[in-house]
């Protein structure tokens, strides 16, 4: 939990104040002194600095907006060097200057995966998107009880929805009653987040209000990675729990009838599905902020929609009422202005990003563009900063469940997935695909199954009897010819480099891998399915994710399993005890308060059983991924997760 | 003549009907719906999303309710109301999203064709009039290079050299400092600029097949006995050619204007993606591969409109410029 004493930012700014004589950007003179929060301000000197953005100090001054210290919390979050990303990875933060427009580009229609992860304000944060060091971040602060059941929530008192209207347990409240609690809305009830467990079939937690800024939630039983469940986990923002009810209220039938939604309904061919109404249009989650149809809707965000002056671009202006400050007590974010163009393909992303009209970009960003972004900077006036992709970039799926009786024997053996392992020429893939930018699976894998061994590979694969083969020296079992297919969607453009070279070594040990490219959609359907026999995709990761035992991409590893617990065995086979050990670490896992040292022995656990277990075979762990940034843009991440770093655009700021 | 524009006018409702019908169930083939799309767009961005919860969300956006259902409700809001349906994409009313791209693709497609018809027209003449000088060679040879290269090659290429040599970035409507700049002459000249190369590409592949088309027509008719009989009576040279053979020659030219309506409607689709113009092409592809079904559907069903009706204006046409079509057509 963060608290900043009034004394402390007293003395930064007095550092601050006595280290820069002549502030460049003096407010007018007649807009109020704003100061740090909820202290006095001290005689205002004449070089003082503004602790607003200019446009802001007019508006005030012209009486359009209320002073800054009614637009912040009593206690504004604060940050500086280690908060939003660790000193390790910014290592040169500086407090920065107000200004600039942030261009940037997306190529899905309405959607900007920057935009939104550089908006995104969870309930709780930590830096680096890690598990350590949670704290508040839109909540203030909270408490766990002892036996990690009760969660005691502190809101911050004077926070601002974007239009000005005041932040209260009325709005969790209305989450919590009036969303989840309504059967039209979500028939099966709170969704599993906020369940003892993170178990679907868990009991859900009760909500207690105390009073307008403190609430509590009660888990049945033990339930610390809650903690975790609300500060990134699935890239989850504060709509999970605070939505602005005053708005909402206006289009839901237990405070306004349906009669006066009509309108509104007959215009979408509706009668008086108002559930739809509310959900697709009137509603906005935290993922939907890029959604033209939330322009105007209250947020918590650091930018807010705006209509923008021509189609075909997204704008976002300041919000006046955001929490956050730097150490200086300069409210933030610094850049004035964040301007998404609409391109017509992926790869116009990049062109714009080498003409240099891309200020950031991560999301369409590729390794093998590297040497393209390297050969540009200079004329695009933009650096390409290598940092760590936040997924095992790809990963070789054999679905165990897949419905083939002779497959499932195999598969399911330990030794054919051992045996696997061991013909696949890590290196090559690294230094072909990767460009030497990625390591060896040693978390995932582990040293004595990832290394590279033809022979050992030959001896698991005879020692399970498949020993006969077939004229072009391909095994077979029981006098048939065995081949996998391997269907992949191209979701990232190395899963296909990958999965030929991976079919092409495996012919080494006899073994036939026939790569397929399908449809992303067909290959989602055929995954739901049970029909994917092999796939490759993307996987857990060792850092920022906390699915340590990669149960999320059991979907892929084993369809019917997966199937089975997400129904609380009501569909799907029943999986083996190993599966089960691994359903059981997580629940203790989940149970235990995130980034406590219960918490990280689990989670060794949890590494050592997927290493023992294999249930996926991980190619490559720690791939580099490049991130695009201005030249002159500063506190940027030199390390870390790409996508830590653009979670945190409300330090970003640009050197002029 | 009256009567037969009001009976194919009345032959476009049912066609149109038949056409909303197949173009709305056609979408519906694949595999999934616009909520897969959504889900699988918001997994590969790594937001969690149980299966439970898509499930939900396929309610929540009434795809639970049969094809049939989902049809009638749009198709009556297209009838009753002139209202296209909402098209999940874009979070906006289907009309909202054609009419933001309708004017940039309009102004693109009817300048790319004056465009051409002025480059094109008199090459072509000359072309036919000078068979076999140095400048009709060269025509010619510009004429199969427009006709035989794939225009989005040619975009790459341009947008390439423009970026390479002359440090312009040609992709999208303006430079970023103009993106959300309020209209001024710098941002119009600024758009401007960055037309001239769709323009131009648009324009070079019809202006290849127009000049070829003319040149042809042009030779077959110069041949002919009544340019030689006037020819013989002293008429001058340059009002013959051009109040006779030209006139005919021509006449394939403009008889494509009805197949031209929806070409003009759309744009052109690779071309307009490589260079990043915000036309209608691109969005009808867009649409198509996220199963945006209301406006994948609507912008077929005004392309088949526009078709239609193209055809039934270039025939009007055909009967009007050229009496032995009407003649012929009255005499049986």
């Amino acid at each position: 939990m963060r608290k900043v004493t009034v004394a402390s930012l007293l003395v930064i700014l007095a550092l601050v104040l006595a280290a820069c004589g002549g502030a460049p950007a003096a407010p007018p003179a007649d807009a109020p002194a704003v100061d740090a929060p909820a202290a006095q301000a001290p005689a205002a000197p004449s070089g003082e600095m503004a602790k607003e953005a200019p446009s802001l100090a007019e508006a005030v001054a012209a009486g359009t907006l209320p002073p800054l210290e009614e637009r912040l919390p009593k206690v504004p979050f604060v940050v500086g060097p280690g908060v939003l990303l660790s000193e390790a990875n910014v290592p040169n933060w500086a407090p920065g200057q107000y200004g600039g427009t942030m261009n940037s580009a997306h190529s899905v229609a309405d959607w900007s995966p920057d935009v939104f992860v550089m908006m995104n304000e969870p309930l709780l944060q930590a830096p680096d998107l890690s598990v350590q060091g949670i704290q508040g971040n839109v909540l203030e602060s909270f408490e766990v009880s002892d036996d990690n059941t009760v969660f005691t929530f502190k809101m911050r008192e004077g926070l601002k929805w974007s239009d000005g209207e005041p932040v209260t347990t009325e709005d969790v409240r209305f989450t919590w009653e009036n969303i989840y609690g309504n059967e039209k809305l979500f028939p099966t009830g709170v969704p599993a987040r906020f369940r003892t467990g993170y178990d679907p079939a868990g009991d859900p937690m009760t909500l207690d209000i105390i009073d307008d800024y403190n609430f509590t939630l009660t888990s049945s039983g033990p339930y610390g990675g809650f903690l975790r469940n609300i500060t990134i986990e699935g890239w989850n923002g504060y709509t999970e729990l605070i939505n602005p009810a005053h708005v909402l209220k206006k289009w839901h039938p237990d405070f306004t009838p349906i009669e006066e939604m009509k309108a509104d309904l007959e215009a979408n061919n509706l009668t008086d599905e108002w559930w739809q109404l509310f959900s697709q249009q009137k509603r906005c989650q935290s993922w939907d902020v890029t959604r033209a149809r939330c322009i105007g809707y209250p947020t918590l965000t650091p930018w807010v929609s705006v209509e923008p002056e021509s189609p075909g671009i997204m704008v976002f202006e300041r919000n006046p009422y955001y929490f956050k400050v730097d150490t200086e007590g300069k409210q933030l974010p610094y850049i004035d202005k964040v301007v998404s163009v609409q391109v017509e393909d992926v790869e116009m992303v990049n062109q714009r990003v080498l003409a240099g009209d891309v200020d950031f970009l991560r999301e369409s960003t590729a390794l093998i563009k590297v040497p393209l972004y390297k050969e540009n900077e200079a004329k695009g006036n933009f650096r390409t900063v290598l940092t760590d992709m936040h997924v095992d970039s790809s990963m070789l799926y054999l679905n165990q469940t897949f419905n083939d009786e002779t497959w499932r024997k195999i598969s399911q053996d330990i030794r054919f997935r051992q045996a696997l392992s061991h013909a696949i020429d890590r290196q090559e893939i690294i230094d072909s695909v990767y460009y030497g930018l990625a390591e060896m699976p040693m978390v995932s894998v582990g040293e004595e199954n990832a290394t590279y061994d033809v022979d050992a590979a030959n001896a698991l694969l005879d020692e399970l009897g498949m020993t006969e083969r077939d004229a072009n020296g391909m095994r077979m079992v029981d006098g048939k010819p065995f081949s996998i297919l391997l269907e992949h969607g191209a979701h990232a453009p190395d899963l296909e480099p990958v999965a030929e070279l991976v079919s092409e070594q495996l012919k080494d040990v006899g073994i036939d891998l026939q790569v397929k490219r399908i449809d992303p959609q067909l290959w989602d359907q055929r995954n739901l399915a049970n029909e994917l026999q092999a796939t490759m995709f993307w996987g857990h990761d060792q850092g920022w994710d906390s699915d340590y035992t990669g149960s999320d991409s059991f979907n892929r590893t084993a369809r019917l399993w997966h199937l089975w617990h997400q129904t609380n065995g009501a569909e799907g086979e029943e999986p083996p005890q190993w599966v089960k050990d691994m359903y059981a670490l997580d629940v203790a896992r989940w149970s235990s308060v995130s980034g406590s040292d219960e918490f990280n022995g689990l989670k060794e656990d949890s590494f050592a059983w997927v290493r023992e277990n294999l249930p996926a075979i991980t190619i490559v762990e720690k791939v580099k991924y490049p991130m695009i940034a201005a030249a002159n843009l500063r506190n940027v991440a030199e390390g870390g997760y790409a996508i830590a770093s653009n979670f945190a655009g409300e330090q970003l700021w640009f050197e002029q | 003549m009256l009567v037969y524009i009001i009976r194919r006018l009345l032959m476009l409702i049912p066609i149109l009907l038949l056409v909303s019908f197949i173009a709305f169930f056609v979408i519906e083939l694949p595999p999934g719906d616009w909520v897969t799309t959504y889900v699988s767009q918001l997994r590969t961005s790594g937001i969690q999303m149980s299966d439970q919860e898509a499930q939900r969300l396929t309610a929540l956006y009434g795809f639970d309710q049969p094809t049939y259902v989902r049809y009638f409700k749009w198709i009556s809001g297209i009838v009753t109301r002139g209202d296209f349906g909402w098209s999940f994409q874009w979070g906006k009313p289907v009309g909202e999203v054609i009419a933001e791209r309708l004017p940039i693709t309009l102004a693109i497609s009817l300048m790319a064709l004056v465009f051409s018809w002025l480059v094109a027209i008199p090459i072509g003449i000359y072309s036919a009039t000078h068979q076999y000088s140095l400048i009709d060679y060269l025509a010619t040879f510009i004429g199969f290079i427009g006709l035989a290269t794939p225009g989005f090659l040619l975009a790459m290429i341009l947008a390439w050299g423009a970026n390479q040599f002359l440090g312009f970035s040609a992709l999208g409507l303006y430079s970023k400092e103009f993106l959300d700049a309020p209209w001024s002459f710098a941002k119009a000249m600024n758009m401007l600029q960055h037309m001239i190369l769709p323009l131009v590409i648009i324009g070079m592949a019809s202006a290849g097949s127009t000049i070829r088309v003319l040149r042809g027509n042009l030779l077959d008719e110069l041949k002919k006995q009544y340019v030689v009989t006037a020819r013989a009576k002293g008429m001058s040279e340059t009002r013959l050619l051009l109040k006779y053979p030209v006139r005919l020659a021509l006449n394939p030219v403009f008889s494509t204007i009805g197949w031209l309506l929806p070409a003009i409607f759309a744009g052109e689709v690779l071309i307009s993606i490589v260079l990043s113009v915000p036309s209608i092409g691109p969005l009808l592809l867009r649409s198509t591969l996220a199963q945006d079904m209301y406006l994948t559907g609507s912008i077929v069903l005004i392309l088949s409109a526009l078709t239609i009706f193209g055809s039934l204006i270039s025939d009007i046409y055909l009967a009007w410029a050229d009496p032995r079509i009407r003649y012929g057509g009255l005499s049986k």
